[in-house]
This record gives C-alpha cells, structure tokens and sequence, in this order.
C-alpha cells in the first residue's frame, strides 16, 4: 500500500469530501456520514470473514472518530490547528493567557460552587447563559481568525492557538456546570 | 453478508441461504422472548400452549435436567434456593458488585458458592445437582433460558437457526455484554450481534409504521431502566444519546410496594423481621404483591391475603409506594436528553417498553416528564424481542436499506498514576468507535507495561468499572523514554472492548495479556461447551458440522464470485495459495472432521486476505472516482500492523 502522503488531502475533512475550513455545515456533514456509512458499517459486513471484517471495522471507527472530530468546534479548531502546523501541547499552553481572562474563570468557579451549597437553581441557569454566550463569542473570533488564515494570513495561528485554550477552559467549566445541574436538578423536572 | 461481496448501496443483494432462519432474541430480566420475520413482519413465536412470553426462571434439581419457565417460575416458592429468577441482575458482576449493590439480598434466596475457591471474581449460585450442590454461573443459568428458546425457533422453522441476535440494556458494561453473548455460544446459538434494547424497540416502531423524526424509548424492564434518544431518517437509525440505571426495575416498585403490604400487616414488624431468613416468605410476599400490582393497573382497589390477615389497597396507595422508583428514572432522562441536545418538544414520540409500562402511573409520569402521550401500539413485553428479529433480518441481508447506527453508554478511560482516569472514548459515542494513545518507558530496558481499563463517568479509578488489567510485553529493550508505544482501544459495533497495541519505533506488535477484571476466562468457557457438548441430549457435535459445511460452502461460492469478478487483481503466482486453500476446504468439507474444515475455513481467509484488501481498494476507487484517493487511504492505513486483540472471552 502506498505510503500516507504527509500533506492534507488526506484529512478528516476529504473523508467527508468537505471544504478544509472552520466553518462547517453541520447539516452537510450530518447528510455524508450518513452515506458513508451506509456503505462501511461493520453490519453491512456481518457474514464476510474476519479478515474483512477487521478491515471495515477499521475504517468505520476512522468514520465515526472523523465525524466526532469535525462536529465539536474545539476538536475541529483542534484539528486543523494541528493540520497547519501549531504546536498544541497537552495541558497547558507556552504563551500566559490573558490574566483577566483567567480572573474570570476563577470568579465563575467560585459563583458555581457558592450556588451548588446553597442549591440555588436559579444562579446556575444564569451563570450557564453567561458562559454560553461568552463561548459563542470566543467560537466567532475563532472562526474570524481561521477565515485569516484559510487566506494566507500565517500570524493567525497564534492568535488562535491562544483562543483554542480559552475555548477549553470554557469547555471545562461548561462540563462543570452540567455536573452542577445534575446534582441540584429536583428530582421529578419537566425536561 | 458473504465473502467479497460489496454491494453498492441499493444495488440488490443476492438472497442468502440463511434467509428467514435468523432470529431475535430478547433474553430479559423477567421473561425472554424469540422472534422471527416472517412475510416482512416481525413475530413473536409461541410455545405449545400458544404464549409467548418465556418466564426467565430456572429451578435446578437433584435427579433431573433444570426446568425453565412457567412451571419453574409457579413451583418458586417450594425451593427458593434452587429456583433462580432475575438472573440476569447477576450477568457479568462480581461477587463484590452484588454485595455492593444489595441484588443478592433484594432479589433472590440463593445459596452461592463460597468465592475463595475459584480463581476469579463470578458470581457462582449454589444449586443442587447430582452429587449434592454445585456451583452455576450466572452465563450458564442464561444458556438454559436460551436453549429453550433455541429449540423453540427449531420447531417453528424446521431447523436450526443459523443465527441470532440477543438484546441487552443500552447500559450494560463490557462484562455483562461478554457475559450475554457467552451465554448465547453455550446455548449453541451464533450470535450474529448483541442490539441495545431500546433500539430494538425503536426499531420494531420504525420499520413497522415508516415514521421519521426523534424519538425517545422509556424501558422500564423487570430489573434494568434504559432511556435512549434515536433519530430515524431515511431507513437510518441513530442512538443520539443513552442512559440508565442497571439496577433500577420492575423488581424495585415490588420491593417496594410488599413493605407497602407487610406495613398494612397487622403482624407487619415481625413478619420483616423474618423475611431475611424465611426465603419461603419472602418470595410468597413478592408473589402477593405483584398479583395485586396487576389487578390494580385495572382496579381501583383490591384485596390481598397474607399470612392469615386480609389487606385491601388502593391504586393511590400502590402509586404513593412506588413513586420513589419512578423518580430515580427521572435523572437518566434528563442526561439523555441533554448529551442529545435536544428538549422534550423536539421529539416526534415517546415509546414504552417493558412490562412495568403497563402500570398506568408509570405512563402518567412519563407523560408528565416528556410533555407528550407515550405511543403503545405495541406490546410493550414483545417490542424488543420483535425489533431483535428485524435487525437478525436486516443481517442476514434482506433489508439492504435499514440501518442501525449506536452510540457506546460508558465513557472509557484508562487509569493513570495515583488514580486518576483519563477519558480516552467520551459516552454516547458512536460505535465503532477508538482511540489512540501513546507510553513511554520509565525505566532503561523496560519491555513492559501494565494498564487498566475502565468504564464510567466518574474521575477516579475506584469509583468507575474495572473492565480489564492488561499487561504489555515485548517491548525491545531501549533507554528509558525511547520506547514509544501506542496502545489502540477500540469499542466494536456489539459495544464490545477490542485492544491492540505496537512499538512505534520498531513497528513491532506488543504482545497483550489481558486478564477481564470481572467474567470468566476463555478456557472456562471451553470447558462449559465441552461438558455441554457430552451432555447434551440432541447431537450438537453433528450441528457443528452441519454449520461448518454451510459455512465453507457460503464462502466456496462467494469466493468464486469474487474470482469471476475481480480474479484479474491477481498474477497467476498469487492465485496459487487461494486454489490451493480453496482445493483443501472443498475436500474438509466432504469429511466429518468439524475442526479440521473450520482450519480450512480460516485458511482460506488468510490465503485470500491480500485479494480481499486489493478488491476493496478497488471498490474503494470505484467509489471515489475523480475524487483524491489520497484522502481515502487514511482509513486503510488505520494502524494496519496492530491486529486488535479481543479482550473478549468469545470467538
């Protein structure tokens, strides 16, 4: 088999035959994965021999890892991120970020937690709109800057990269917040 | 469907020689059920007196095979300890998960086999048996479930079934689908695949009455609660989330509803201070109060006796005692709803399953929850066994246009120094699904590894499901920090854990020892289907061989239709190795031989594997056609030199 040519013609996205950019038709990829696997769900498969079969169950994991990838804006920032040549480390990244920025988190966390002790319902619904909407912000600046980017403006990647990381404390605090709901959510609510 | 053949969507299929002799099996906590499709339209199929419900109880005795059934199920009371009812609350947990879980005490008065004389960590009830008691795994109490419905499908078709799919609860773990699907091979059943109930049952909706939109499906069975949120839009089902509680049923507004009783008891306190050691009492009481359950999802009241005292109750009375139960569905639900990202007015329906809907309170509070009348055109008992056979059906090839895509429950994670889990696969993911991850060695020479994988939502390693202990050898000796190793998780269309693992530097595959934190080891399964083999009334050897011949002869013909096709993929030194192979398994098959033509079979798929890999490449290119094939053979190249290890006990 030939060897995987290390530029992006082989990306996620061409598995998709979907346009290598940050803006993304969710109803569009929603529509190609539904072809796709039509054609390589491992139950399409169900009596060809193993061999086969380990074959298709291969490429129909790579499908569905293609399309968790390309759904969530962060993995797909993420993703292309990496595509483009930034160095995304694990946990934290090389440049500080904002210290307002991070001040803020640190105020949200402190609310959360004051308004899971007493139970207060009321104040986590509001703290979620609060980081909802500060996260829509954060997803149209990086949109903003991929759109950069896609036209030839390279200084876009670390501007994005250091959006990339706000995006994830943003999506951690987000998790934090459904943790929240669960444990103070009356026991009977109407969903 | 068969060898080599890859048929373009739509393009129709040749009719398989299996077709109509697939079936669906619900193996349920209460009762188990066997369907067939039959004309297009799923059916349950009955036994002798007409009924189709199989009562999942099972009474071992001295002198005699077990009895399954309605006669084990009205006999309970006379030997508690050898009647086992709610089997399916033990499938794939250890002994410490029962004592954790209160099943044991809750749910039965079984006798179990002392846990220190066993290598692992099963559950063993203590039965009696020629020679006094013996000790029977869950696994082998299901098997029983599922042999008699096995020869109830023989009956009805003339033959045996070639396959089956078994339904599970959407939240089952690893080890309790390994310990199904196990279950299922010792019943000499080929399980073709295990379907998460609640598709089943949307399933069964879908196909039969063509809707389209979002649906949720409400399973309160007898012991496990499922909530699962699909999508059905052309002929494709997608899980968009699930949730659940394997330990929440039926069983529990009984349980609740007899203290309801013994509080009415005149006698009340000392008969509860008996109950934990009167099994006879105990299982009397729970028969009590699930007649008058019944009689009230009519009613309005009714009267019950007990242990000399007259007690009448009330449908508010019953409602009241079993509301908590009904609460503790409400948080699944909103989870599911949530990871669906949808709320209750995006949905088209609701869809009740399980015989514990019946029970109108149960509706009321859905409808409440959901804001929406729950649909029941189905029975609710048999809708999961009769989309188990549309989906047995849409297998074996006659349904080219369904589809089922599901989502993994459990997160799965890997435990990390001092504890603490890493999520590698987040729930509700689509299936299949994988994950990759990259060690290094901490010490100069190491050539191993130890890892352990678990299951669940919580952040530390104690707190989630064990799943397995994995120890990695054959690592080259390198310094420390060079050896580079991936290590592949990957969770299979059935939900089942498959891991592999190479040496990145090298290229090298590592080898995996994997030791299943709970379950039994393949050599013990072995041993059950030897000893089942020998003891065994109807000739099973003979079906084997039987199996296998229709096996070899399925892919002797789809081999030479591949070769028709597609034979010029191949020099004539390649051919070679497959005439060669083809010629042995053509002359196993003539024999009696069993293993030596499954030997044969298998090496065939090897001789062929390269042609298999060449043609869909083709197919592949075909496929994609003035589009960059480049970006296609990502998928191929997919860790081609890791072959994923089954950490399953099965195959």
């Amino acid at each position: 088999m030939a060897a995987v040519k290390a530029s992006s013609s082989n990306s996620f996205f061409a598995l998709f035959d979907l346009p290598e950019r940050f803006r993304l038709d969710a109803a569009e990829l929603e529509t190609r994965y539904r072809e796709k696997s039509r054609r390589w769900h491992p139950d399409r498969f169900s009596r060809a021999p193993a061999s086969e079969r380990a074959e298709v169950l291969q490429r129909a994991t790579m499908l569905n890892e293609a399309y968790r990838t390309l759904r969530s804006d962060g993995k797909r920032a993420e993703y292309l991120l990496k595509l483009r040549g930034a160095e995304l480390g694990e946990d934290a990244p090389k440049t500080a970020l904002d210290p307002d920025f991070l001040m803020q988190i640190l105020e949200w966390r402190e609310e959360l937690s004051d308004a899971v002790a007493e139970r207060d319902v009321a104040k986590i619904a509001a703290l979620k709109k609060i980081v909802e909407s500060a996260h829509a912000q954060l997803t149209q600046q990086m949109a903003d800057g991929f759109e950069h980017l896609e036209h030839g403006d390279a200084t876009a990647i670390s501007q994005l990269t250091t959006l990339y990381y706000m995006q994830r404390y943003h999506q951690r605090f987000s998790d934090e917040i459904l943790v929240a709901e669960d444990t103070t959510a009356p026991r009977s609510a109407v969903l | 469907m068969s060898l080599f053949q890859i048929a373009e969507p739509g393009e129709q299929k040749t009719k398989s020689a299996c077709k109509g002799r697939v079936v669906g099996i619900d193996l349920g906590t209460t009762n188990s059920l066997v369907a067939v499709v039959r004309d297009g339209q799923p059916v349950c199929l009955p036994d002798e007196t007409g009924g189709v419900l199989l009562p999942s109880v099972v009474r071992y005795q001295a002198g005699s095979a077990p009895v399954v059934g309605h006669i084990a199920k009205k006999r309970a009371h006379e030997a508690p300890h050898d009647t086992i009812a709610s089997v399916k609350r033990f499938m794939g947990r250890s002994v410490a998960d029962i004592v954790k879980e209160g099943t044991a005490s809750r749910f039965g008065q079984y006798l179990f086999a002392d846990p220190s004389l066993f290598p692992d960590s099963v559950v063993r009830f203590f039965v009696a048996g020629p020679n006094g008691r013996r000790p029977v795994t869950p696994l082998e109490v299901s098997a029983e479930i599922l042999r008699v419905l096995r020869s109830r499908a023989v009956e009805a078709l003339g033959d045996e079934p070639e396959g089956a799919v078994i339904t599970v609860p959407a939240y089952f773990d690893d080890a309790q689908r390994q310990a199904t699907r196990d279950a299922g091979r010792l019943a000499g059943l080929s399980v073709l695949r295990l379907l998460n109930e609640p598709t089943a049952a949307a399933l069964a909706y879908g196909l039969d009455q063509n809707r389209e939109g979002r649906f949720a499906v409400y399973d309160l069975g007898g012991g496990t609660f499922d909530v699962s949120i699909l999508d059905l839009c052309d002929g494709i089902f997608t899980v968009m989330a699930t949730c659940g509680d394997t330990a929440l049923g039926g069983d529990d507004m009984d349980a609740a509803f007899s203290f309801l009783l013994l509080e009415k008891h005149p006698d009340g306190k000392r008969l509860a201070s008996r109950l934990s050691e009167d099994a006879v009492l105990s299982r009397r009481l729970l028969d009590v109060a699930r007649e008058a359950k019944h009689a009230l999802t009519d009613g309005e009241k009714t009267t019950v006796s007990f242990e000399g005292a007259t007690l009448s109750v009330s449908r508010e009375e019953f409602e009241q005692a079993i509301q908590p139960v009904l609460e503790r569905t409400a948080a699944p639900c909103r989870r599911a709803m949530k990871d669906a990202e949808l709320t209750a007015k995006d949905l088209s329906g609701v869809i009740l399953v399980g015989g514990a809907t019946r029970v109108p309170a149960v509706r009321r509070f859905v409808e409440s929850m959901f804001g929406q009348k729950p649909l029941c055109e189905l029975d609710p008992e048999q809708v999961v066994a009769l989309g188990a056979a549309v989906q047995a059906d849409i297998l074996a090839g006659d349904k080219n246009d369904a589809l089922l895509i599901d989502v993994s429950p459990l997160s799965l994670g890997l435990e990390l120094m001092g504890g603490i889990v890493e999520k590698l696969i987040p729930r509700n993911s689509r299936i299949p699904t994988g994950a990759k991850q990259v060690f290094t060695t901490y010490a100069d020479g190491q050539t191993g590894f130890d890892l352990h994988v678990v299951q669940g939502e919580r952040e530390t390693a104690s707190e989630c499901r064990s799943l397995a202990r994995f120890k990695l050898t054959g690592v080259p000796k390198m310094a420390a920090g060079m050896a580079r190793l991936e290590v592949m998780f990957l969770i299979d269309e059935n939900g089942l854990l498959q891991v592999g693992a190479r040496e990145l530097t090298s290229g090298r595959a590592a080898h995996i020892a994997v030791k299943p934190s709970y379950g039994l080891i393949d050599e013990q399964i072995e041993k059950m289907l030897l000893d089942s083999f020998e003891h065994a009334e109807d000739d099973l050897r003979k079906r084997v061989l039987l199996e296998q011949r229709i096996e070899a002869e399925r892919i002797l013909q789809a081999l030479e239709t591949a070769l028709a096709q597609d034979g010029y993929l191949l020099s004539e030194e390649e051919m070679q190795p497959i005439v060669e192979a083809r010629a042995a398994l053509t002359a196993a098959k003539q024999g009696i031989d069993h293993r030596l033509i499954a030997d044969c079979i298998l090496a065939l798929d090897v001789a062929s594997k390269e042609f298999a890999q060449r043609r869909m490449n083709e197919q592949l290119n075909r496929a994609v056609a003035g589009k960059s094939v480049a970006s296609v053979e990502k998928a191929v190249q997919f860790d081609e030199n890791a072959v994923p290890k089954t950490v399953s006990l099965g195959e």
